[in-house]
C-alpha cells in the first residue's frame, strides 16, 4: 500500500501531466523534500503521523503545484479548473491560439465569453469576426450585433443589416442572392443617393457576414462540435485525474 | 502586512536566484533559508518553489545535478549559472531603481517590520 506521501506526489503528478521520465525526477525530488520535512518535524517532537500531515499541508495543494509544473505554453493544455494556457487551450478559462472554454481568449476563441481575432460564443468579441448570441467586433454576425459591419437580429454598426438595423449606412433595398431584405425596420443615416463611397465599399463585407448566417447550417454544427470537443476533453481530463487518485487531499 | 500572491509569484525567481548565489543548495534547504530570512514568504506552499526552479533551469539561469545526500537519499542540487548571476544582478538594479522611485513618490514610509529589507543581496529591499 502506498504511503500518504506517495499518494500526495501521485496527485501532484496527475496535474503536472509530465512524461514518465520527467515525472520520476519530480517524484524523487518531492519525496526527498517531504521526507526531510517529516524528519525535521518529528525531531521537534511532533508525532510522525501528525508530522506527515503537517509536511503535506505546508507543501501546498497538489493541484496548484501540479498545474504550475506544467510547461508555460504547451501545444495542448486541458484543465478541469483554472486557466488553461497553450497553443490549443481548453478549460473553464482558456488562453491560447485556439482557446475553448467558458471564458476564452485567443486568436480563435470559442466559448461562453469569447474574445479574440475570430470569436464564436454566447458573447463574442472579435477584432476581425464575431459570431454568436451577442457579438461585438469588426465584422459581426450575431443575434445582437454591434460592430463595424454588423448583421443580425438586431444590428448596430457603421454598416448594418438585419431585423432591426441601425447604422451610418443600412443599405435599404440591398439585394443579393444570399442577402436579407431590408425594409422598414432599418434606420440609416445615409440614403442610397448620398451614401459615401467608403461605406458603399463595405457592402461586400455585409454579404460575407450575412453569408455566415445564411450558411448557419454549416456554422452551427461546427460550433456544436467545438462545444462537444470542449466538454469531451474536459471530461477526459477529469476522468484521468479521478482514475489516478480519488483521494482528495487538497482543499 | 501580508504580501500578495501576485507580488510573491512575480519575484520568486529573484528570491531563489539570490539564495543560490550563496552556494549550491537543494529544494528543502532553500525553503529553510527563505523562511529564515523572510518568514511567510512561502505561504502558498513550499512545493511551489519547484515549478519556479524548473523554469529557471529551462532558462539556463541555474543548473541541477543529483547527488546522494547525508541521509542516503538521492537529492537534486541546484547552482546558479553565470547567466543566472547576470540576471540576478540586473534584478538587483531594477529593485534598487524601483525602491528609489517608490520611496520618492510614497514619501519613504517604512514597511511593516516583518517585511523590512533584509541584508539578503538587497533583493527584498
Amino acid at each position: 500500500m502506498k504511503s500518504i506521501l506517495d499518494r500526495y506526489i501521485d496527485r501532484v503528478l496527475v496535474y503536472a501531466n509530465k512524461p514518465e521520465a520527467e515525472a520520476e525526477t519530480i517524484r524523487a525530488e518531492l519525496q526527498d523534500h517531504l521526507q526531510e520535512k517529516v524528519e525535521d518535524l518529528t525531531k521537534s517532537g511532533m508525532p510522525r503521523e501528525e508530522a506527515t500531515l503537517e509536511a503535506l499541508r505546508q507543501h501546498g495543494a497538489p493541484k496548484i503545484i501540479g498545474y504550475k509544473l506544467r510547461g508555460p505554453f504547451p501545444w495542448i493544455d486541458v484543465r478541469t479548473h483554472g486557466t488553461a494556457r497553450g497553443f490549443i487551450a481548453i478549460g473553464p478559462r482558456a488562453v491560447g491560439v485556439v482557446a475553448m472554454g467558458g471564458f476564452a481568449v485567443g486568436i480563435f476563441a470559442f466559448g461562453g465569453f469569447a474574445c479574440g481575432l475570430v470569436s464564436t460564443g454566447g458573447f463574442a468579441l472579435g477584432l476581425l469576426l464575431a459570431w454568436g448570441g451577442f457579438g461585438m467586433g469588426g465584422m459581426v454576425s450575431a443575434g445582437m450585433a454591434l460592430g463595424l459591419v454588423a448583421v443580425g437580429g438586431m444590428a448596430v454598426g457603421l454598416v448594418a443589416a438585419g431585423g432591426y438595423s441601425v447604422g451610418a449606412w443600412v443599405p435599404y433595398g440591398w439585394h443579393h442572392a444570399n442577402a436579407i431584405k431590408f425594409h422598414s425596420d432599418a434606420l440609416s443615416y445615409y440614403t442610397p443617393q448620398n451614401v459615401p463611397p467608403f461605406l458603399k465599399s463595405l457592402e461586400p463585407l455585409l454579404n460575407i457576414a450575412n453569408s455566415i448566417n445564411v450558411y448557419f447550417v454549416f456554422v452551427m454544427p461546427a460550433f456544436l462540435l467545438t462545444l462537444l470537443l470542449l466538454n469531451f476533453m474536459m471530461y477526459r481530463e477529469g476522468k484521468r485525474v479521478r482514475a489516478e487518485d480519488d483521494w482528495l487531499i487538497d482543499g | 502586512m501580508k504580501l500578495s500572491k501576485k507580488t510573491l509569484d512575480g519575484n520568486m525567481d529573484t528570491l531563489l536566484l539570490a539564495v543560490l548565489s550563496e552556494g549550491p543548495s537543494y529544494g528543502y534547504q532553500m525553503v529553510q533559508d527563505l523562511n529564515a530570512k523572510a518568514p511567510g514568504v512561502l505561504k502558498t506552499g513550499e512545493g511551489t518553489i519547484y515549478p519556479v526552479l524548473h523554469r529557471l533551469e529551462e532558462r539556463e539561469l541555474i543548473q541541477s545535478s543529483w547527488r546522494t545526500g547525508e541521509t542516503g537519499r538521492k537529492r537534486r542540487y541546484y547552482r546558479i549559472t553565470p547567466k543566472g548571476k547576470k540576471a540576478l544582478a540586473d534584478n538587483r538594479l531594477q529593485w534598487a531603481a524601483l525602491k528609489s522611485v517608490m520611496t520618492t513618490v510614497l514619501g519613504g514610509n517604512p514597511a511593516p517590520e516583518s517585511f523590512q529589507p533584509t541584508t539578503h543581496h538587497g533583493v527584498t529591499s
